[in-house]
């Protein structure tokens, strides 16, 4: 692997962690304001890899609200003026509220690395194909450090 | 309250949606549910394996190639420091950086931030110099201090790119170029306000 790759992110209220894979480990890149603290999953520290299921709700209830006020001002212009504003205004609304359903609905994967001591963790939202090609990956690249590994030291232990 | 463990004190196997510790032995691989919060999740397990360092005591390894290692004087030295030349055994060997370091010299190394791989905390120069970048054009002719701070942020982003091998070389140079436009600019404008203002 050159150099390394960006595998994914989760975005938080206070700050934000990129995850990329290199040649030895998972990188965590958390990111406060202009401060980057870097921490590191070693492949062959990793002892669970884990995906699930999740509701996004802040992107939920953001775009929920916006589509009701966008629903408010669109009958507001519709009965004022009855003109192509409030039509497209509508339409817009409409492309809002399928959103917020599509996000309630389907909701977001997120991946979790765990090692020992660090873990890295990634939120894929309506992208659950990506998030299990990355969920996919972060194992292989496990087993195979391990297996490596274990082979070196003439002992398998690994159990995947 | 009990500390939350959050990704600050993160301490082995735990359930990713209620980040509680798990017990190591009843996790498995497939599809499993919480026991403290019951949410569902799919896991792979992993038990890797324990590091196991083969060391040669200096008595096995016969008159002719014995010399010991600095820190234990049983031990058979099997590399030297590439910084202070020092014998060391495995168990004080550390690979860093494509050399190989005694202990010592790895901390003093990490502590002056000489070792990239060893650094875990620095400054997102790319960003802050788009960030100037933008409020300088926001504030128009007034922004020469942005912008000034914009192509001194790309300069620091290039220098970091080639100490850690990363980020945008491009975005670097555009901001230092669009900064130093930039300045030019609200430079020129205000020398050319000057000058209207002496005639």
């Amino acid at each position: 692997m050159k150099g390394r790759e960006k595998l994914g992110r989760r975005v938080a209220f206070s700050h934000r962690e990129y995850v990329y894979a290199t040649r030895d480990c998972f990188e965590i890149d958390e990111v406060e304001g202009y401060d980057v603290t870097r921490k590191r999953v070693f492949y062959d520290d990793v002892v669970l890899v884990t995906r699930h299921r999740f509701v996004p709700w802040a992107p939920v209830i953001l775009s929920g609200l916006l589509s009701l006020l966008g629903g408010l001002f669109a009958f507001g212009l519709h009965s004022e003026v009855g003109s192509i504003a409030g039509f497209t205004l509508f339409v817009l609304t409409l492309g809002l509220v399928t959103l917020t359903v599509l996000l309630a609905t389907l909701g977001g994967d997120s991946v979790t690395v765990q090692g020992k001591r660090t873990q890295a963790r990634m939120d894929f939202v309506l992208r659950r194909g990506r998030a299990t090609e990355v969920y996919r990956r972060a194992c292989r690249l496990a087993r195979e450090r391990q297996q490596r590994l274990a082979r070196r030291q003439g002992t398998i232990q690994g159990k995947t | 309250m009990a500390p939350r463990p959050g990704r600050a004190d993160f301490g082995g196997p735990c359930c990713p949606r209620c980040r509680r510790d798990l017990d190591p032995d009843h996790v498995l691989s497939g599809s499993l549910s919480c026991p403290h919060c019951g949410g569902a999740f799919e896991a792979t397990r992993f038990d890797p394996p324990a590091p196991r360092v083969e060391v040669r005591a200096v008595e096995e390894a016969g008159p002719g190639g014995a010399a010991s290692c600095a820190a234990h004087r049983g031990n058979v030295a099997a590399a030297n420091c590439s910084r202070c030349g020092v014998f060391m055994c495995d168990l004080c060997r550390i690979d860093a950086d494509a050399m190989v370091l005694c202990p010592a010299c790895f901390d003093r190394l990490s502590a002056e931030g000489a070792l990239p791989s060893a650094r875990t905390t620095f400054r997102d120069y790319g960003r802050m110099g788009t960030t100037f970048l933008l409020l300088g054009l926001l504030f128009s002719v007034v922004g020469a201090p942005f912008t000034l701070g914009a192509v001194y942020a790309g300069v620091k982003a290039l220098g970091q790119r080639q100490t850690l091998g990363e980020g945008s070389a491009v975005r670097a140079w555009v901001v230092i170029g669009l900064g130093v436009l930039g300045t030019l600019g609200s430079v020129g404008f205000w020398v050319m306000v000057a000058g209207e203002g002496a005639k």
